[in-house]
């Protein structure tokens, strides 16, 4: 570019006419300028202008009259240079001028281009903004009106469409977090509606529950009606039919009917949007989560008593919530899984029976319990009719005839105990025809006998049997209508009721004897034999299934069924009543031989029975007369037994006495009149199966041995030994020791051979 | 000579009408308890308690008889027998205090001629079925010749009085009585044997 400049002035340099020269003029400023090589071309110039002026000096001289000529030319081209010059540089200073004028508006006319592309590329962007924005407020509009899935449509336009063309600028990250935000806010905006809905339906799970356990409960009546027949012998009841009825007469709508609606739609919405988001599996889950902790509000907080107003809110509750969680597995495939519905149920039922039997074996109130179990029933069949199973609950009202029969039995031991007090343990007199039929007809037969009539046992016995008749009608008032019980409480009636006999009856009673007199034990023995009939009687009806109001009718017929378990513990009864008899006769014997005052150093001998030996024989004479009247000859038999042995025992350890020392023969005859007086008083007790008398072999040996006569014969120690078979050696060897002081040591004496007799058998029993 | 845990023993007998309280009586006595259910007595019954008085260990033996006539032979046969008898009567039954007579001759024509006796009227805590004043028994006493209380086996109301005092009577009059006559025998024979013979 340079040379170019310097070329053209050159050129310009080399031009013949002047005026083509100042033509040139104004370019070559223009080219100069543009260059910025103004200073060059002016130094070019003047070297022009010096080589010019060198070349008119030099023309000048060689000619004067032309160089004067030129001289005087050469001064007007200097002046005119110098205004050329002066005009140049004036002409420079506005070329400059203009150039940078022209400068400014080309850089503006630049601006403006650029300017323009740029605003026609922001008013398309500006336009593709506003296009987004205006997605963005229609999609902000949706969501305030929760169309969610619309909302969630014109996020993903804008982010797959839209917001392509915000590429690289500054509102592309905000539209992106936004379209994030919503879809977070969508996600919890679902969750939470949700959430409300699942609380609003807590609310109502009571109702659900309740509106279609009635409509299960009518159905059940239904049925109940059309096979009424076939309830009155419920051993051939099958629970199968009442099933199968309940599923066909089922037409009820339990989510949708006129007490309660709800829409699964909230639902629906939720997994739209988590299907759409791709966060199905996760909201699945999430659900689950929120289903199983949603159960657990279900049950109340505590239960410590049976309250059934709490229980029958909970039942209903988890009738709701299963039927709510069946309608989810019916109406959304896949969403839910079988199993895990399943497994909530098992866990509700688990608290369920967890709960229940926490508190069931402490309820007194059989009306309670049977409500209970009739709530329990009802549930039971609209679970089936959904298809839960309900085993567990079936289980848990089997567990609910032992609490009813627990509760059963407390309730009727108050009778037991009242019929036990009032009771005065002597035979029952009956006035009356009507009072015999309302006590003894229903239980007993006897032969017919004139009134008054004096029956064998007391009171208690017919008031026990009611008691029992009740006890057994209330107990099968636990089925009520629930004929799926019918076997099991079918099957425990005879068990409750043999518990209730044994535990109320006879082991209440066993705990009185203490207290109870003599005549009043006695009593007892008969009352355990008149229970014997009617108890199994009562039982035979139980294990035959046959109602309560033919055990009379089928009195005389011969029994099959044995109850070895009842009939042991009448028996064991009796026994430990005869037992107590014989305890109660014992004491006073002992009484008796406290105050027995023997002087075993008299030397008087008596002629009498001992007073006090006389004072107990016709005291016992008379307990055995009168208060063992009645009793039957081999219990009789049995108390006499124990009653003389004992006495027996006791007088042999009267005798034993380590205080007594030395017994006169006066006094060991007065000893053997008592025996042969007690003897004879054995022998004449009345009723005896056994020999009485025979109780009293030891005492009199010992009488025998007291009297020590013909010791000598006793050398031969095996003749001791027959004729005082049933002493013990101890006694014997002590009661000899007391001999052996009645003779002399001397070896002159004549009682040496009765002396050496005694050393020689006391030497020999103490081998033994 | 066996050794007793008592030092004397004395015989009592309680009589009166069926349900008066007899058993009832002598069950507070001797054991301190109380039933309230009526426990008809069967023929005869008894029970031993050991007192102290003045010193001396007395065993008692008290005998409950049945107030129903058909024991009325088995009852009698333990009349002559007792030291002292216990009649009893019913405050809240006049009929059984009517028939304290017939007791009193009973005990006239069975007992032994010396025995003595107190009148006891029962169930005193019963005011408001009080069919016997207090002023007619002690009257009736009276005339009898005998001492008289009011007791209550329920309440606990002087039912040991009743024994103590009878007791005492008994040990005043019979046992410290031959004492004494130990002794002055004992001061006549002097150098002697003794050979005075108890009875109990």
């Amino acid at each position: 570019m340079d040379i170019d400049v310097l070329e053209f002035v050159d050129k310009i340099a080399s031009i013949e006419s002047a005026g083509d020269t100042l033509d040139r003029l104004p370019q070559l400023i223009s080219l100069a300028c543009e260059k910025g090589q103004e200073t060059q071309v002016y130094e070019r110039l003047n070297e022009l202008a010096s080589k010019s002026a060198i070349r008119v000096e030099q023309l000048s001289a060689e000619n004067n009259q032309d160089f004067s000529k030129s001289v005087n030319q050469l001064s007007v081209v200097r002046s005119e240079l110098r205004s050329l010059q002066s005009l140049m540089a004036d002409l420079n200073t506005d070329i400059q001028a203009s150039g940078r004028d022209l400068q400014n508006m080309k850089q503006q006319l630049n601006s403006l281009s650029t300017s323009e592309r740029f605003l026609t590329k922001y008013h398309n962007l500006v336009r593709s903004c506003m296009q987004v924005l205006h997605q963005v407020q229609y999609s902000q509009e949706l969501l305030s009106k929760k169309q969610y899935l619309p909302t969630l449509r014109i996020c993903s336009e804008i982010s797959e469409v839209h917001l392509k063309r915000l590429d690289g600028l500054g509102m592309y990250s905000t539209i992106q977090q936004y379209i994030v935000t919503t879809k977070e806010a969508i996600c919890s905006a679902v969750m939470e509606d949700l959430h409300e809905w699942l609380f609003s339906i807590r609310q109502k799970l009571p109702l659900v529950g309740k509106s279609c356990s009635q409509q299960i409960d009518e159905a059940r009546r239904r049925w109940a009606r059309e096979y009424k027949e076939d309830l009155v012998n419920l051993s051939s009841k099958t629970s199968i039919s009442l099933e199968l009825y309940l599923l066909e007469m089922m037409d009820f709508s339990p989510l949708d009917n006129e007490i309660v609606k709800i829409s699964f739609e909230p639902l629906y919405i939720c997994l739209q949007v988590h299907s759409y988001l791709g966060l199905l599996s996760s909201f699945r889950s999430s659900f689950e989560r929120d289903r199983r902790r949603q159960q657990e509000f279900l049950a109340p907080k505590s239960l410590t008593t049976l309250d059934m107003a709490v229980v029958s809110e909970w039942l209903n509750s988890i009738a709701g919530f299963m039927i709510v969680e069946y309608y989810i597995l019916q109406c959304i495939p896949n969403f839910r899984s079988y199993e895990e519905v399943q497994n909530i149920w098992t866990i509700i039922c688990e608290k369920l029976v967890e709960t229940i039997l926490s508190v069931a074996f402490t309820e007194q109130s059989t009306t309670t319990i049977i409500k209970l179990k009739n709530q329990i029933v009802l549930l039971m069949h609209t679970m089936e009719r959904f298809g839960f199973s309900v085993e567990s609950l079936r289980n848990l009202c089997v567990e609910l005839i032992d609490a009813f029969g627990g509760a059963l039995i407390l309730k009727h031991s108050v009778f037991f105990e009242e019929a036990f007090e009032k009771d005065v343990y002597a035979p029952m007199i009956v006035e009356t025809q009507e009072e015999y039929d309302h006590y003894i007809a229903p239980y007993w037969n006897f032969p017919s006998e004139p009134f008054p009539r004096t029956m064998s046992f007391s009171k208690m016995c017919p008031l026990c049997c009611t008691t029992l008749s009740k006890f057994v009608r209330h107990f099968f008032m636990f089925l009520n209508d629930s004929v799926i019980l019918a076997t099991e409480v079918n099957e425990k009636a005879p068990r409750f009721y043999r518990r209730f006999i044994l535990r109320s009856l006879v082991d209440r009673l066993k705990s009185l004897y203490p207290k109870l007199a003599l005549s009043q034990m006695s009593q007892l023995v008969k009352n355990f034999y008149a229970f014997e009939d009617p108890l199994l009687q009562i039982e035979k009806s139980l294990v035959l299934n046959k109602p309560i109001h033919q055990i009379g009718a089928e009195a005389s017929s011969s029994n099959n069924v044995k109850s070895t378990e009842l009939l042991e513990g009448l028996a064991n009864a009796r026994k430990s009543a005869l037992h107590e008899i014989f305890v109660k006769i014992n004491l006073k014997i002992d009484d008796f031989l406290g105050l027995a005052e023997y002087d075993w150093t008299t030397t008087q001998v008596r002629k009498d029975v001992s007073g006090y030996l006389q004072e107990m024989v016709t005291y016992l004479q008379t307990m055995y007369l009168e208060s063992l009247a009645g009793l039957p000859k081999h219990d009789k038999s049995y108390v006499y037994l124990e009653t003389l042995d004992h006495l027996c025992t006791a007088m042999v350890d009267l005798l034993s006495d380590p205080s007594i020392r030395k017994v006169t023969t006066a006094a060991a005859e007065g000893f053997k009149l008592d025996v042969e007086y007690l003897e004879s008083f054995a022998a004449q007790v009345p009723d005896q199966s056994i020999v009485n008398a025979d109780s009293f072999i030891e005492l009199r040996q010992c009488a025998n041995l007291l009297l020590g006569d013909n010791m000598e014969e006793y050398l031969d120690t095996d003749k001791f030994m027959r004729d005082f078979n049933r002493l013990q050696p101890a006694v014997a060897i002590k009661f000899l020791e007391r001999h052996i002081n009645n003779y002399s040591a001397n070896p002159l004496s004549n009682d040496r051979p009765k002396r050496r007799a005694i050393e020689i058998l006391i030497a020999t029993l103490k081998k033994r | 000579m066996s050794t007793k845990s008592y030092d004397y023993l004395i015989k009592l007998l309680l009589i009166g009408d069926s349900g008066v309280g007899k058993s009832c009586l002598l069950l507070r006595f001797s054991e301190d308890s109380f039933t309230p259910s009526f426990i008809t007595t069967i023929g005869i019954d008894f029970k031993i308690r050991t007192i102290e008085l003045d010193g001396k260990r007395i065993k008692l033996q008290i005998w409950d008889t049945a107030g129903q006539e058909r024991f009325r032979t088995i009852t009698t046969a333990y009349y002559r027998g007792a030291m002292g008898i216990l009649l009893l009567y019913d405050v809240t039954d006049k009929k059984s205090f009517d028939n304290v007579r017939t007791w009193f001759s009973n005990v006239e024509q069975h007992a032994s001629e010396n025995v003595y006796k107190i009148l006891i009227g029962n169930k005193c805590d019963c005011e408001d079925q009080r069919q016997v004043s207090f002023e007619q028994g002690q009257a009736l006493a009276d005339e009898l010749g005998v001492k008289f209380l009011e007791a209550s086996a329920k309440t606990n109301v002087n039912v040991d009085e009743a024994f103590f005092t009878l007791a005492r009577e008994i040990k005043k009059q019979k046992i410290d009585a031959e004492n004494e006559f130990s002794n002055q025998a004992n001061n006549v024979d002097l150098g002697n044997d003794r050979t005075v013979k108890r009875c109990c």
